[in-house]
């Protein structure tokens, strides 16, 4: 028997058998036509194995990873921002050669005379890296003048400068020009050059103090600010930083923000003072915002902002970076993030220091934000009321102690927040708010160019009250929305129509989602009506259908052999959905579902939003967790065989699991959806999702969690954590001193206060004082 | 596919970082492509490929120095790959999802259609049969039939001995050739 396998297993090997096997193989195979026939199959299988076609990587694989590796060659975290941007990098990376020259051609020209080491890759350049080679000014031999055209000597008056470096003599003198092209792909090099152009610069105007003449300053502004991305008020500063009396030179313009310091000898030296963690940093820039004493450290705290984004869809990243004049490193005592939501018509939120009475009291003021906002946010309904968090100096760290909410200041913060108990599973609440609304008594304005939200309202409480079977009070709400001319009577009409025949709610939405044409004019329109980028589907809330079908099963009644039963309940209805899972989501007990749907288009492309169907104690009710990438419907993919949904990993922090859904993890709590990116090289920390929206405010450095977890696949089990010893994570409902966070979310913007005083941060409630909603039925 | 190099140990002293790192860049350019496809056909999903692929070279980046001593650079990056992609299978198989539909756990993952195989049928055939397999059998026959390599260089690339190569490749075969042949 042994000796049969072993000559099978030669003959499964035939390629490289030798002398002896093939001898004794060629044998038997003449004496065994089955072993020769297997022979045959075996080498046919070889010929058609070797003939399969290699699925192609993407270009931006490769792109990335040229571009990575000269980054990190250059001594910046280049596997991150490999992972990250692999993405969006096509067509803007150079190639290795061209990365590589770069690299040797930076370290010939400046290596020598400035002696600036690169950072490792071991090096983790946060919170602070730092030059630790002084260029001594004064020492420096003398390089060779530069001629022909305009000298920096000739520029600028005042301190005699003492030429230190070797630069192009030939060309004016811009020591900035050439390397700092390769931003933002090749930030780090990027940063070098700065610099060491920086250096250069300094040495040939005769140090820091000479930029104290305004002609100086304005000569460096003139050689940096072509090369630089944006370029602020406050990117270049001379201010005093350090202990001891001097002024330092604060440079903002790339990652990091340096500090240039002059030492009584003349020996200059460079720190950095943090770098954006949440935002790519190349696509980031910082601002140094303020200097301040920080009481009780005998520290000096750097207030710098990391502005990310566009015009209308802005954050801002905020650190405070400490030094103490011992250390050598900058510590990060402070960071926190806010949207700045220039679109929405609040504008934009400031981020207000205050350091009047000696204690500097950082406050960050989110704006309120929801469904119907672009871009929409989660589903809590805190997070849709505007809210400032109050950060205080305590002498080590800035410490949170205050939260204080405003109410509702406009109708469509108050739709928000009406929208918010809907896709929160209290339906109740909802109606309640929407039938205010609806009826104008909201008592408040509706603002200049704003949807009808008199329609909206009564549109949504004619839905809830079908949903709920009440079937003449959402005629009559109905009713209301559909003599409206906007296009929300428009939509009220394509429901109103099917319900009015068939008396089903569920197959009055399903008609809506099916009418492909409005559903794309109106989120090409936007104006408010849907949500825009970050859930364009927001006013067709298209998961709710969904919900509304299972009214009569429980998570019970979701088990094993039971999806058909449900998918027939959708198909039946009219509803298209693709692939599903389900999961005990939000590690209550019971199984949620997680499902995509298909919402057609006259276009190619169509929206896959993807709900998750949770049961609460009025039903079901649906969240909006994103959308699949619109190309796999353009592919025919959906909704194909494969599985679609990916496995669920579970959230770092807390027994919830979350589902990637287009790169970003989303997963609901329970509460409200969390968003995450997954650990990446040099981030191995799950980060909060980097859409601006999502952050409102970041949690303060001291409360994130560091999780170390495969950078790839799923995250670590909570027991898998704790073998690892790895911090619990805080509490998401942290009191915090001084605060009056209430004990649940719901009982801060409950109906109406009638002795409430309105003021801006002080009340939370439905602004109608004497508005008494009408139940429903 | 047939490009393997064997190394000399290195003569003295370190590798400059230069050196190793233009090293990291030409191992990239001449395996990605094909890691690529090796993992796409381990795990049958193009997103998770492209991720260990990524990650692949990283590691091998960040462990370059041990590559003056690696007499076999091909098995050696096969090895990474393997490895990484044995431990993600590994890992996804803790999370069991009730499936969605009837049927769901049966779907031929083969049938995707980045996959160039798809659009013979013949090939398509092929790739079928071939995801048919436990990876465990799978990397071995891939490695011996498609690319080419030794039964030595599959035991360094899977980390197992010969004489397990030998014996899974045999199985290997006679579970592809059943399943062809069902699929027929």
């Amino acid at each position: 028997m042994n000796e049969q396998r072993e000559f099978l297993e030669k003959l499964a090997r035939y390629r490289e058998l030798n002398a002896a096997e093939r001898r004794e193989v060629t044998r038997r195979l003449e004496d065994d036509p089955a072993a020769a026939e297997l022979l045959g199959a075996y080498r046919e299988m070889d010929e058609r194995l070797a003939r399969l076609p290699d699925p192609v990587p993407d270009p931006a694989l490769a792109r990335a990873f040229r571009s990575a590796l000269a980054r990190e060659t250059a001594g910046d975290r280049g596997w991150s921002g490999w992972l990250r941007r692999a993405p969006a990098v096509a067509g803007q990376v150079a190639g290795v050669a061209l990365l590589l020259l770069l690299v040797l051609a930076g370290a010939l020209l400046f290596r020598d005379q400035l002696q600036m080491p690169a950072a490792g890759p071991g090096q983790t350049p946060t919170p602070a890296g730092e030059d630790t080679t002084p260029a001594a000014l004064a020492t420096q031999p003398a390089g060779p003048q530069p001629t022909g055209t305009p000298t920096p000597a000739s520029f600028f008056p005042g301190p005699t400068p003492t030429p230190a470096v070797t630069i192009d003599v030939a060309a004016p003198f811009d020591p900035f020009a050439g390397y700092m092209a390769v931003w933002p792909e090749q930030t780090g090099m990027a940063h070098g050059s700065l610099r060491a152009g920086m250096k250069a610069f300094l040495q040939q105007v005769g140090g820091i103090e000479a930029l104290a003449d305004p002609a100086v300053m304005a000569g460096l502004e003139n050689r940096l600010r072509p090369h630089v991305p944006v370029w602020g008020e406050q990117s270049l500063q001379l201010v005093d930083v350090y202990p001891g009396g001097g002024r330092e030179l604060v440079v903002a313009v790339l990652p990091y923000v340096d500090i240039y310091a002059q030492d009584g000898n003349g020996i200059l030296h460079v720190r950095g003072a943090g770098l954006p963690r949440y935002w790519p940093e190349a696509d980031s820039w910082p601002q140094a915002v303020q200097v301040m004493t920080l009481p009780g450290s005998d520290a000096t705290g750097i207030f710098i902002t990391y502005g990310y984004g566009e015009v209308n869809d802005r954050a801002a990243e905020l650190l405070v970076a400490a030094f103490d004049g011992t250390r050598a490193y900058w510590q990060e005592v402070w960071r926190g993030a806010v949207p700045e939501l220039a679109a929405l018509p609040e504008g934009v939120q400031p981020v207000e220091i205050d350091v009047g009475t000696g204690i500097p009291v950082l406050s960050l003021t989110c704006p309120a934000v929801g469904a119907f906002d672009r871009p929409a946010a989660g589903d809590n309904v805190d997070q849709r009321l505007a809210r400032r968090d109050v950060y205080q100096w305590n002498g080590m760290r800035f410490e949170h102690v205050s939260i204080e909410r405003a109410a509702p200041q406009t109708q469509r913060q108050f739709a928000n927040v009406a929208e918010a108990y809907l896709r929160q599973g209290d339906f109740a609440e909802a109606l309640a708010r929407y039938r205010v609304l609806a009826a104008g008594e909201s008592g408040l304005p509706a603002g200049t160019g704003e949807p009808d939200w008199q329609t909206l309202a009564a549109l949504r409480a004619g839905q809830l009250h079908a949903l709920q079977g009440e079937t003449d009070a959402a005629r009559e709400m109905l009713g209301r929305a559909r003599l409206s001319s906007t296009q929300l009577g428009r939509v009220a009409g394509v429901f109103g129509e099917t319900y009015d025949t068939s008396g089903d709610a569920v197959a009055a939405w399903a008609a809506l989602l099916a009418d492909g044409e409005m559903i794309r004019e109106l989120v090409s329109q936007g104006n408010g009506l849907a949500g825009g980028a970050a859930e364009p589907l927001a006013l067709f809330y298209p998961g709710m259908a969904l919900a509304g079908a299972l009214a009569d099963l429980t998570p019970a009644d979701l088990v094993q052999g039971s999806p058909p039963d449900v998918l027939a309940r959708w198909n039946s209805r009219g509803l298209d959905v693709g692939p599903g899972r389900f999961a005990d989501m939000d590690g209550d007990g019971s199984l949620e579902i997680v499902v995509a749907q298909m919402i057609p288009s006259p276009e190619e492309v169509s929206y896959v939003p993807v709900s998750l169907l949770d049961y609460g104690p009025q039903g079901w009710h649906a969240v909006s967790l994103g959308e699949l990438p619109a190309a796999n419907v353009a592919a025919g993919q959906f909704p194909g065989p494969e599985p679609g949904l990916p496995e669920p990993v579970p959230a770092p922090d807390g027994g919830y699991l979350l589902i990637e859904i287009g790169g970003i993890y989303a997963g609901w709590d329970g509460q409200q959806v969390q968003t995450f990116q997954a650990p990446r090289p040099g981030y191995p920390e799950w980060l909060r999702s980097n859409r601006p929206d999502h952050l409102c405010p970041l949690p303060a450095a001291e409360q994130m969690v560091p999780v170390t977890v495969p950078i790839t696949g799923e995250g670590p089990t909570p027991a898998a954590l704790e073998q690892e010893g790895l911090p619990t994570p805080p509490p998401t409902s942290t009191q915090f001193p001084g605060t009056a966070l209430p004990p649940t979310p719901w009982d801060q913007d409950g109906m109406p206060q009638p002795s409430a005083t309105p003021t801006p941060w002080d009340q939370d409630g439905m602004p109608q004082p004497n508005a008494t909603p009408t139940p429903a039925g | 596919m047939m490009d393997s190099k064997v190394m000399t140990q290195p003569t003295s002293g370190e590798t400059s970082a230069t050196e190793t790192a233009g090293q990291v860049a030409d191992l990239f350019e001449r395996y990605h492509e094909a890691i690529f496809a090796y993992l796409y056909r381990l795990l049958n999903e193009a997103q998770w490929a492209h991720d260990l692929t990524q990650e692949t070279f990283l590691r091998l980046y960040q462990t370059r120095e041990r590559l003056a001593t690696v007499e076999n650079e091909r098995a050696w990056i096969y090895r990474i790959a393997s490895n990484l992609a044995f431990n993600a299978l590994k890992r996804r198989r803790r999370f069991s999802w009730l499936p969605w539909r009837e049927g769901d756990a049966a779907v031929d993952p083969a049938l995707r259609a980045e996959d160039p195989a798809m659009r013979i049928p013949e090939q398509a055939h092929v790739a079928r049969a071939l995801a048919t397999l436990s990876p465990a059998y799978r990397a071995p026959l891939l490695l011996y039939s498609h690319y080419d390599f030794s039964v030595r260089e599959i035991a360094e690339a899977l980390e197992i001995s010969e004489s397990a190569v030998k014996t899974r490749l045999f199985r290997a075969r006679q579970m592809f050739r059943e399943a062809y042949e069902d699929g027929e």
